[in-house]
């Protein structure tokens, strides 16, 4: 796989024993497969970052850079996760190494400077791969979040040779910067290189020399402004995304499962509320009547042994909204009768089959009143409504131990036990009384 | 908060170049301590130094990670950097007014009260923070007291127009007091 690299090139000044030659320096991120050199490093308490430069007898120069460039304060952006947890780890990522390793003895520190612009480059999110350097860094002046570059000898010569090597297309065919200090030094004295001659000849050539006082006037022209994204910020990116959108989903789909069906009670003859029926046994008359009232309290009227001949039922008609994802529900009915105890039910009458209801259908049910042979009594009917089927087995055990059958059942204490269970279900009260009335009157 | 320590230091090799050795001292959450890139420069001895003078007091420093970001190479006596690592490893104490330092000084670990000693070459090193020039804001340069004398008199007087704050103190405790720590650490 191939690594993010970039690459300084580094003019050096012609010495008694060889001719000027350009040093090639890149920096690059960090591979799999380096564990082992990075271990070795680490064993002899050398900078991982610089070790590779000992073959080029670079790495005091590389350990200073490296050293110095921590104050050069990068910020990742938000989404680089990892980053916020190690502050220099777009720094300790980056290999420093030497491009042309025949040579070995390179001295001076004018490397420096070349050194600070590949790691800048390759830590930032700058689109600029390749860079020409010369200068080294100053330990003389201190910025918090900056460093100073100082003036090193032998510039014009440096100059020189970056014009030969164009010519020669020895460089990168592109416009290229050539950062270089303020000012070089000459016999003692300190001359400013942006008169020297030869920046314009470079300028000719599509070489840009810019000589600058501080790293920072370097990175702006760069566009270095923030870290780059590293492997370790993909990964902990998309393991967190994966985390927050499963967290994501679990807290939708509770908010979709607790979200309420909206129930319409529709009315058996005027009032929107469960209603009593009459018929004959042939079912050759049926009428609907609302339920009386006593005070505030509906009243279901139990009718006299006489009467039995026709068939009495509370009854009710029901019509569930449509919700997002949901377009049948399961149903249940939960009477609590102070002395009669409770009843669930939740399947289709001689069936195994879940009571259901489709969205904007009507579900019309009855109860048949004639095995009611208690007098008078609280009741309270619930109707449910779930998208998921309701556990009617578990539901009566719980009620059982909850409230035994040998009590009288307590209505409100079963309801307030009931209710958070089946938030948004309709409840509603009643109270059953004897009645001497004929339920169809003649 | 990003804090400094400037230590000066002298190249015995090449008596004219003398800077500042300059440790960085920044907040951590975990840790207590950590000076592992120290290592890198190879002030092996002198982080266990620093760790065994830490020991010895009662107090503990907030968690901090120092680094060095500037610094000679070949330093033939790095004995002074132990009294800058020391104070930076406290100088994120929430009390400590200061952002900057200057230290030059020996912390003679064989007494029980810690006294800092002369540091050696002291005229050169106070020669590197008048070559520094003057700061923008007041800077507190602690030394020994011992050093704090007529001899020196001169010397130290050019320092007050540089906005340096001379800070002469007998012991470590001294420098700790300083910070806001509390007296008998």
């Amino acid at each position: 796989m191939q690594t993010l690299r970039s690459t300084v090139y580094i003019p050096l000044a012609e010495q008694s024993h060889q001719a000027g030659q350009l040093l090639e320096v890149y920096a690059e991120t960090q591979r799999f497969g380096e564990a082992e050199s990075d271990a070795r490093a680490i064993d002899r308490d050398w900078n991982i970052v610089a070790a590779n430069l000992r073959a080029a007898s670079l790495y005091s120069d590389g350990l200073h850079v490296v050293n110095a460039i921590r104050k050069f304060s990068l910020k990742p952006s938000r989404w680089n996760i990892y980053q916020h947890f190690k502050h220099y780890a777009w720094l300790d990522n980056q290999r420093l190494q030497v491009g042309n390793n025949h040579f070995e003895n390179c001295e001076g520190s004018s490397a420096q400077l070349g050194l600070a612009i590949a790691l800048l480059l390759n830590a930032s999110d700058s689109p600029i791969r390749y860079a020409l350097a010369t200068g080294c860094l100053s330990t003389d002046k201190h910025a918090d979040y900056d460093i100073a570059i100082a003036s090193v000898s032998s510039v014009p010569e440096k100059l020189d040779l970056l014009i030969e090597k164009r010519h020669s297309n020895a460089l990168p065919n592109i416009p290229l910067y050539c950062f270089t200090p303020k000012h070089y030094t000459m016999h003692g004295e300190l001359y400013p290189v942006a008169e020297l001659a030869q920046v314009k000849q470079l300028a000719a050539l599509n070489i840009e020399v810019k000589p600058i006082a501080w790293l920072s006037e370097a990175a702006k022209l760069l566009k270095a402004d923030r870290t780059r994204t590293l492997k370790q910020d993909k990964w902990l990116g998309v393991i967190s995304g994966a985390i927050i959108s499963l967290l994501l989903t679990i807290v939708l789909y509770f908010a979709w499962w607790h979200n309420p069906i909206h129930l319409q009670i529709l009315p058996g003859k005027y009032n929107a509320e469960p209603f009593l029926v009459c018929s004959n046994h042939d079912n050759s008359a049926v009428s609907y009547h609302d339920l009386a009232r006593d005070g505030s309290m509906p009243i279901l009227p139990l009718f006299r042994t006489e009467n039995a001949g026709h068939n009495v039922s509370i009854a009710w008609k029901l019509k569930p909204g449509k919700t997002f994802l949901s377009s049948r529900y399961y149903v249940a009915f939960i009477h609590l009768g102070e002395q009669t105890g409770y009843k669930v039910i939740s399947k289709q009458p001689n069936s195994a089959e879940d009571l259901t209801v489709a969205a904007n259908q009507v579900l019309e049910w009855s109860w048949s009143m004639q095995e009611q042979s208690v007098k008078q009594q609280d009741n309270m009917l619930l109707i449910v409504l779930q998208r998921a089927p309701i556990a009617a087995d578990e539901l009566n055990q719980a009620l059982a131990h909850r409230f035994p059958a040998s009590k009288t059942l307590n209505v409100l204490q079963a309801r307030d036990f009931l209710l958070p269970q089946f938030p948004g279900s309709y409840a509603f009260s009643y109270k059953s009384i004897a009645s001497d009335a004929p339920c169809i009157k003649p | 908060m990003r804090k400094f320590v400037w230590v000066p230091v002298i190249n015995l090799g090449r008596k004219n170049q003398g800077q500042f050795l300059e440790i960085m001292s920044e907040p951590a959450r975990l840790g207590g301590v950590n000076m592992d890139t120290l290592k890198n420069s190879g002030l092996n001895k002198n982080i266990t130094a620093t760790e065994a003078i830490l020991k010895r007091l009662a107090q503990q420093p907030e968690n901090t990670n120092l680094y060095l970001t500037s610094f000679l190479i070949n330093l033939s006596n790095t004995q002074g950097i132990n009294l800058g690592l020391v104070l930076a490893s406290f100088i994120q104490t929430p009390s400590c007014p200061y952002q900057k330092i200057i230290v030059a000084g020996q912390v003679d670990v064989a007494q029980p009260s810690l006294p800092i000693t002369a540091s050696n070459h002291f005229d050169e090193k106070v020669e590197i923070i008048i070559k520094s020039g003057k700061q923008p804001k007041p800077i507190p340069f602690f030394f020994s007291r011992t050093l704090f004398n007529e001899k020196h008199a001169p010397l130290l007087s050019k320092l007050l127009a540089l906005n340096i704050v001379l800070k002469p103190i007998d012991n470590l405790m001294e420098a700790l007091s300083d910070f806001g720590l509390p007296p008998g650490n």
